[in-house]
């Protein structure tokens, strides 16, 4: 059976139910914590025992306003200013949107924003990072 | 394509006007334009816009001329965001620059306006 290339575009996020309007770039990023155990069963040699998982994951893209069209499928990035300045949290869904594609879901929290705009007749960029709320994520395949 | 779409929008304005090189026998005054295709814009649900580097040369034996056919030519093409002409549809048009010029040999004034284009269409 062939292998499957996964392009970088296919790696997508939604927050809530929708995705992003503009988004560019997506990032995953899993810290698991461990704690060094020794029992006398051990014999002197420290083992490893897993406690959880710190996971974030980092969006970027240009300032697009999503239309009235489109308010019911999009986020943009006015829309998901407004959700980091009230600390909802809210699921998400991370990974490639096709049916039988891996993808990790749980809920977090928008833990920060920053947009830049200069003065040319240009997009200008905004970023967010999503700290998931630990225990509550789920790797799956989209069904 | 966006080369058409700014021949079409030059040529109303100088008769004489050529993409990427004129002609053999050309008398001023005249116009050469050239397009380059830029990396365009990606986003995750696919491509927001094409963009093109853009530079109409206009040739002339008076300076003047030169000076206020740069000015209509400018013009025309800014008026192009917003609207499709020859199936292509433009978006943001940037003025970057004039850079003006004399040939000693040939005794013609030049200028070379160079725009950033975005277009939704190819």
């Amino acid at each position: 059976m062939a292998d499957t290339k996964v392009y970088q575009y296919q790696l997508t996020i939604k927050w809530g139910t929708k995705l992003i309007k503009g988004l560019e770039t997506t990032g995953f990023s899993n810290k698991p914590n461990f704690d060094d155990v020794l029992l006398k069963e051990d014999e002197g040699n420290a083992v490893k025992e897993f406690i959880d998982c710190d996971t974030e994951m980092k969006i970027a893209g240009k300032t697009l306003a999503r239309d009235g069209s489109a308010s019911g499928t999009h986020e943009d990035f006015e829309t998901l200013r407004i959700a980091s300045a009230a600390g909802a949290q809210v699921a998400f869904v991370y990974g490639r949107m096709t049916q039988g594609a891996q993808q990790v879901t749980g809920y977090g929290w928008l833990t920060a924003w920053d947009e830049d705009g200069g003065s040319e007749k240009k997009m200008g960029g905004w970023s967010g990072a999503i700290t998931a709320k630990k225990g509550s994520l789920t790797y799956g395949v989209q069904a | 394509m966006i080369g058409e779409a700014i021949q079409a929008t030059v040529v109303a304005i100088i008769p004489n006007t050529y993409a990427i090189v004129g002609d053999e026998e050309i008398v001023a005054p005249y116009c050469v334009h050239i397009e380059t295709e830029l990396e365009p814009t990606r986003v995750k649900e696919g491509i927001l816009n094409y963009n093109y580097s853009v530079e109409v040369l206009i040739i002339d034996s008076l300076p003047d001329s030169v000076i206020s056919s740069a000015a209509l030519v400018r013009a025309a093409i800014e008026a192009l965001a917003g609207t499709t002409v020859n199936s292509t549809t433009f978006e943001q048009v940037i003025y970057e620059g004039d850079d003006p010029g004399f040939d000693q040999e040939s005794r013609l004034y030049a200028s070379n306006i160079r725009f950033t284009i975005e277009t939704k269409t190819r």
